[in-house]
């Protein structure tokens, strides 16, 4: 966590040109990444700061997050470095990144899904299933 | 109070991977301000979606396969959960989600099951300028409970000892609008009258004879439709797209009712 956590404050090095600070901000989202795998039995509060930052990283690179937005993801990651995290203080930290990035939520809502998307959904459950031995 | 009112519904529309139907369901909730919801659509949402998420969270937890995990999800869950599990897969990356080794597969789903409880219970209380809190539902104070990865969305049935509401008073505050409506209920030809009428119709005979609501257990959550279409009163109007209660219920009842026309939001 603590290798983690200097990727994301190096990133906001201002002695860095934009390339490094990319390279480092990428490193950064692969080092959370390789956590959520690898790191056993983590507390549930951990988890949801941990999915958190995947949610409102996903999709995003260096250049979509202003200085200000940086510092919050680099504060989110430094409270991951506890070894307790409680309850108060991971739902404090979700809601400062909901607040930076508005598409968190992940749309499953089972209702009315047309026919096509079932079978379509049905088919990935299946090739999922196949290749999971 | 001018406010719009949003039935538990919209909210879930919001979270439909159909994109035109999502999209619509935003722009409602941007564009009708000052925005509402009623007490009890929190109820609904928790029993609803969150405990499908929590279902999920749990079965991946106690599964040693994707198989065990989905199985165990298709029996417990159904069709509804099973198509939740593959919307997420379908989210995370689709064929290209790494499923082996399972271990690591298991601790990617866990952590953003995890973090999409806490996620989507914030985003949707937030999704209001106001929760109308009319007959102080202590239910809706109830936040899902997280003990270590050991989530409970479990709605306990009201007793005396858990329960200090007053939906008794609130329900005979409309003894009139409740008259209008048996009376409405009875003269609709039966093919309109679904379950959940239904079980309004009941209910209202009952408190008009009684002259009192039996809140003990569960009943409540018979009657949502007609909780949420009272409290809605309050509001200029009653966005949803359930058309075949609110249609009725708000002709009687005596709110106006907005509809989200899910089906002609596909057609265009």
């Amino acid at each position: 966590m603590s290798y983690t956590y200097s990727l994301i404050m190096d990133t906001l090095d201002p002695e860095l040109d934009s390339i490094g600070k990319s390279n480092l901000f990428d490193e950064w989202k692969d080092s959370l990444q390789t956590i959520v795998e690898e790191v056993q039995n983590p507390s549930s509060n951990h988890r949801k700061v941990l999915g958190a930052l995947l949610s409102v990283t996903r999709h995003k690179d260096f250049g979509d997050f202003s200085h200000e937005n940086l510092k919050v993801l680099m504060d989110t990651t430094y409270l991951l470095r506890q070894l307790r995290l409680s309850t108060k203080e991971s739902k404090r930290v979700i809601n400062n990144l909901m607040a930076i990035g508005n598409d968190m939520v992940i749309p499953l809502a089972p209702d009315h899904v047309e026919m096509t998307d079932e079978i379509e959904l049905d088919e990935l459950m299946k090739h999922l299933l196949e290749i999971s031995g | 109070m001018d406010a719009i009112f949003f039935d538990t519904d919209m909210y879930i529309h919001r979270l439909s991977p159909d994109k035109p139907v999502r999209e619509s369901a935003e722009k409602a909730f941007h564009k009708n301000k000052p925005s509402a919801m009623s007490e009890f659509s929190i109820v609904e949402f928790k029993g609803n979606y969150i405990a499908c998420l929590v279902l999920l969270r749990r079965k991946i937890s106690d599964s040693d396969s994707l198989q065990s995990a989905y199985s165990r999800i298709q029996n417990s869950g159904g069709r509804k959960a099973t198509l939740m599990l593959a919307q997420l897969f379908r989210w995370l990356g689709g064929i290209d989600f790494p499923v082996n080794p399972w271990p690591k597969a298991k601790n990617i789903l866990l952590t953003y099951l995890d973090s999409q409880i806490e996620i989507v219970w914030q985003s949707f209380i937030n999704s209001v300028d106001k929760i109308e809190r009319q007959f102080e539902c202590n239910r809706a104070r109830e936040e899902p409970q997280d003990n270590n990865g050991k989530w409970s969305a479990r709605i306990p049935r009201c007793k005396a000892d858990n329960t200090k509401c007053t939906i008794g008073a609130f329900l005979l505050k409309f003894f009139d609008e409740l008259g209008n409506l048996i009376s409405g209920l009875d003269a609709l030809p039966p093919e309109k009258k679904t379950t959940e009428l239904e079980m309004v119709d009941k209910v209202a005979k009952e408190i008009i004879q009684r002259n009192r609501f039996r809140w003990q257990n569960s009943n409540c959550r018979k009657i949502g439709d007609l909780l949420i279409g009272l409290e809605s009163k309050s509001g200029k109007a009653l966005i949803s797209s359930n058309y075949k209660e609110h249609s009725i219920l708000s002709q009687y009842l005596g709110y106006t009712f907005n509809h989200f026309d899910v089906t002609a939001i596909r057609l265009k």
